[in-house]
């Protein structure tokens, strides 16, 4: 009887499935936490884990049979390109829950809350990447951050923890400022909160008028402000170092990547403003981001600082594929093969994302598993010492995400950089190009400086020395899957390529 | 638009100019007798008794909080319950009800988890 935009609710709800275990999900995890006294605690993390399978079997097989659905009346879209993302953010969270559990276990006390709020700041991010309604898209930032914000303040006790998450709660709230004004404008000149009415009234306009041109500036700060683009970074460094180390990396690697999606869906339906007024502003920032991630990143004795700042140079390579697809709304000649360049472009990212968020996560995830408890965490560069010798496939493993993050093949971090560059050079930005593969071998120094402490210095007292062995299994396999997706990049390119294709084109 | 701006401009400079003159005026002509009795905070009229920056019971905080979140929830029934009679007319009226029944009972688990984790308790 109930009819929305033309499709039966139990369609509807079918379509969202993935969305509905995992808020359902979510909030069974609560309650069991809450009444089952009995139970011990790392049932919690086998509960969330198969939800998350749960989500990811829902994914798997409602969206292989549905082509582009716009549900809810226009709030949220079933698209290739959320499927693509639905399946990262799922396998980020599965790899998060496993890595915290494994510390939590060494730890001997359970912190509960982390769980839903894990499976709370996934939800944020599915939605975020399938937002088609400004309304939407805003809820699910703030879904993902609010958790986001109480994980990284998860280490109770520790002054750091307390303070990045404080820091990251003001300077979130501020970004979000940015957002809402920014689309508070956005509806003020189009008329509409959804992406179709957006996208036609800007289709409809001959020049992007002043209102215009502030709203997608403001949104395009508070997106900043979570990708970590400077100079929005501030906050980045210290946040990273604060939080406990399996958040960081589910920081770093899902809502960055959750982040990059839902900009690269606004750069597509804003395009022509995005690409007449933002683009040289966008180009020196997307310069300064990864010079400036990977000169600070070369003084760094924390590794969890260090990455910190290698995730804002990587923000800046992802942000040089970003350009290369505004590039085909700006430049005449470009725009004569669009559609090549555009797909090259956003194939790019989507891959770039992929293999960032394996080999990023990875690195986090050996950094878990050395961490003695939550209140020793491995951090300092100076206890990897020797630690080649006392567990050679964590400090293999290490060393692979290192080198691909590096960008030396064969390894993801290589062919994702590859991916970018040539869509870069494919959109006649060749200075960019190179510029970009100047900061990569920049980088190299402050990466080999880990793997030479691994396996040239002799081990001491205080080296890290390891755990869990789920912990390093999950990242041995990771690290395998770096490695293979940088001998065969075959596969998850073509997908990558045709699900921004769908998207976009 | 730029023309539909110029009295609103007019307007905030007016009140810059104006607020800042006042101020620059009374800063200048105004007589200064500084006294150590003038210099005390002014708390109506009775002399203030200790620092104002004194130490909360943390609870306080958590049932502000609590009470924040469940009113502020509670506030959202007001526009559906407008909307309602609209979602009946059109003959979608379980559509709504099933609706804001999924939303309050998202609202009630969160309620039992905050009452089973002693979020309600004084001590």
């Amino acid at each position: 009887m109930t009819n929305v935009a033309g499709m039966d609710l139990a369609t509807q709800l079918s379509a969202l499935l993935p969305y509905l275990v995992l808020a359902a999900g979510g909030l069974l995890v609560m309650l069991v936490d809450a009444f089952v006294k009995s139970l011990r605690k790392e049932h919690l993390s086998m509960l969330s884990l198969l939800v998350l399978l749960g989500v990811a079997v829902a994914n798997f097989t409602g969206s292989m049979s549905l082509s582009d659905r716009t549900l809810l009346g226009g709030m949220v879209v079933n698209d290739q390109y959320s499927w693509f993302f639905n399946m990262l953010f799922v396998a980020v969270a599965l790899l998060t829950v496993t890595f915290a559990s494994g510390l939590y276990d060494r730890d001997g006390h359970y912190r509960a809350e982390f769980y839903p709020l894990v499976l709370f700041a996934t939800l944020g991010m599915m939605l975020l990447v399938a937002a088609t309604d400004l309304m939407t898209l805003f809820l699910a930032l703030e879904t993902m951050s609010l958790s986001v914000y109480v994980l990284v303040a998860g280490n109770r006790g520790s002054l750091r923890s307390s303070e990045a998450g404080f820091k990251y709660l003001i300077m979130g709230a501020f970004a979000s400022a940015f957002l809402l004004m920014g689309m508070a404008l956005l509806y003020g000149e189009t008329g509409g909160t959804s992406y179709a009415m957006i996208g036609d009234t800007i289709a409809g306009m001959n020049s992007a008028s002043l209102l215009l041109k502030l709203a997608t500036g403001l949104i395009l700060i508070g997106f900043g402000f979570k990708i970590a683009m400077v100079p929005f970074h501030m906050w980045t460094p210290d946040v990273y170092e604060g939080a406990p180390c399996y958040v960081t990396g589910f920081m770093a690697t899902g809502v960055k990547a959750a982040a990059v999606a839902a900009l690269l869906r606004f750069a597509w339906l804003t395009l022509p403003v995005l690409a007449d007024v933002w683009f040289p502003v966008l180009m020196v920032l997307a310069v300064v981001t990864m010079t400036y991630g990977n000169l600070v990143a070369l003084s760094q004795n924390s590794i969890k600082r260090m990455l910190a700042y290698s995730s804002i140079a990587h923000a800046g390579y992802l942000l040089m594929g970003v350009l290369a697809y505004l590039q085909t709304g700006r430049d005449i000649g470009v725009a004569t093969r669009a559609e090549e360049v555009g797909v090259a472009a956003g194939g790019a990212v989507l891959f770039y994302l992929v293999g960032y968020a394996l080999m990023n996560l990875g690195a986090f995830g050996i950094v878990t598993y050395l961490s003695k408890d939550r209140k020793h965490e491995a951090d300092t560069i100076d206890g990897y010492a020797g630690l080649a010798q006392k567990r050679p496939v964590a400090a293999a493993s290490l060393a692979v995400f290192l080198f691909s993050l590096a960008g030396i093949p064969p390894t993801v971090g290589f062919v994702g950089k590859f991916y970018i560059f040539d869509a870069v050079v494919k959109a006649d930005l060749l200075p960019l190009a190179i510029w970009g593969v100047v900061n990569s071998l920049l980088s190299v120094y402050y990466y080999l400086r880990v793997i030479m402490t691994m396996y040239m210095k002799p081990a001491e007292d205080d080296s890290y020395s390891g755990g869990s062995w789920e912990t390093v299994f999950a990242a041995g396999v990771l690290a395998l899957m770096v490695l293979m997706l940088g001998v065969m990049p075959g596969t998850l390119s073509q997908l990558a390529r045709n699900t921004f294709k769908f998207m976009a084109y | 638009m730029a023309e539909q701006s110029v009295p609103l401009l007019l307007v905030v400079s007016l009140a810059i100019v104006m607020a800042l003159l006042f101020l620059v005026l009374s800063y200048v002509l105004g007589p200064k007798n500084a006294s150590a009795l003038k210099s005390t905070s002014y708390e109506c009229g009775i002399p203030a008794r200790s620092s104002v920056q004194i130490r909360f019971f943390v609870r306080f905080f958590l049932v502000a909080l609590l009470f924040l979140l469940f009113d502020l929830e509670a506030v959202f029934l007001y526009p559906w319950a407008i909307l309602y009679r609209g979602f009946v007319e059109a003959g979608r009226a379980g559509f709504a009800l099933g609706e804001m029944g999924a939303f309050v009972s998202i609202l009630v688990v969160g309620f039992v988890y905050v009452w089973k984790k002693g979020g309600l308790e004084w001590q």
